[in-house]
């Protein structure tokens, strides 16, 4: 039977280190995802033309279940939202003119020609 | 050329096209997502290289839950070397309750080489109460609870910690810091 002593210290220490962990992993940030060099490809055939048997390697989908809009949610006041946040870099494929770096399609607000786009999409 | 998009179970149905004659159901994930030549020429959609989109650049007809949903909004950018990368930041309000997703996806514009994109990502999905997800927000309330209840016998657990030798505080303690540590559902 371990002595007292030791039970007690080890429960004193174990307290330390729990608090130590859950000031570290706070648990909001369990909900926030990493996802560190995920590589996106698109392998077109020798035609140059269909890449369909290939396309679903270029897409990587994030989904969390349902979400609350503002108006449905039981409490809360925050505007729920969705955010991207990260780099992407060419890795192979040709060199191309520094010409137009951000083209948006639809709905970005505050976009330059530059390497930094910053949306927010409403 | 690298593209996120974000739709929710309404809209999802206008993300990329269905194959006639393709083998399985009609998901997201049997969909050609990109353009191709093949699909330019045949009028399907009308650039190759870009993510096909019904009501933005493709002329199919999209079997949507709600046909006035809003069309999924897409951010396109364009890579160049190896030597510049992208750097993104891109936040997508939720304006209507249900399944989300987000999605990056890359389409080649030349068709002629084999392109890959290293991506460095992080996605938060946030609720008006915080980042606990929409299926599990009901364990906040009772979460709440037993953490309240923990912070009221901590004194007491402080005390048989210090004054008896019993296993059981050690796990008293162990089942409390596990239970408290979960539920917050605070932003940081």
């Amino acid at each position: 039977m371990a002595p007292r002593s030791a039970i007690r210290g080890a429960a004193w220490w174990f307290a330390v280190i729990a608090a130590v962990l859950f000031v570290a992993l706070r648990p909001a940030h369990a909900y926030i995802y990493h996802l560190p060099n995920r590589v996106l490809g698109e392998h077109p055939d020798a035609t140059g033309d269909d890449a369909s048997a290939d396309v679903q390697l270029a897409a990587l989908p994030l989904s969390e279940g349902p979400m609350f809009s503002l108006a449905d949610a039981p409490f809360g006041s925050d505007l729920p939202f969705i955010e991207l946040t990260g780099t992407a870099m060419l890795k192979t494929g040709r060199d191309r003119e520094p010409t137009t770096v951000v083209n948006v399609v639809r709905g970005c607000l505050r976009c330059s020609a530059s390497a930094v786009c910053a949306c927010d999409m409403v | 050329m690298c593209r996120q998009i974000f739709f929710n179970e309404f809209n999802q149905d206008r993300v990329g096209y269905f194959v006639p004659g393709t083998t399985g159901a009609n998901t997201l994930a049997s969909r050609d997502l990109c353009c191709t030549n093949r699909m330019a020429s045949e009028n399907i959609c009308s650039h190759a290289g870009h993510l096909v989109v019904a009501g933005v650049n493709a002329n199919i007809s999209a079997a949507s839950f709600d046909d006035s949903d809003a069309t999924p909004p897409v951010l396109t950018a364009y890579l160049l070397g190896a030597d510049s990368p992208l750097e993104f930041q891109n936040k997508h309000i939720v304006k209507r309750s249900g399944e989300q997703t987000a999605m990056v996806v890359v389409c080649s514009t030349a068709f002629t080489i084999t392109e890959e994109v290293e991506l460095d990502l992080v996605a938060e999905f946030r609720n008006p109460y915080g980042y606990v997800p929409g299926i599990k927000y009901g364990y906040i309330i009772g979460y709440g609870i037993l953490s309240a209840s923990y912070l009221v016998r901590a004194p007491w657990l402080a005390a048989c910690g210090r004054t008896t030798s019993s296993c059981l505080c050690l796990s008293l303690v162990a089942v409390a810091a596990a239970d408290v540590w979960w539920p917050v559902p605070v932003a940081p």
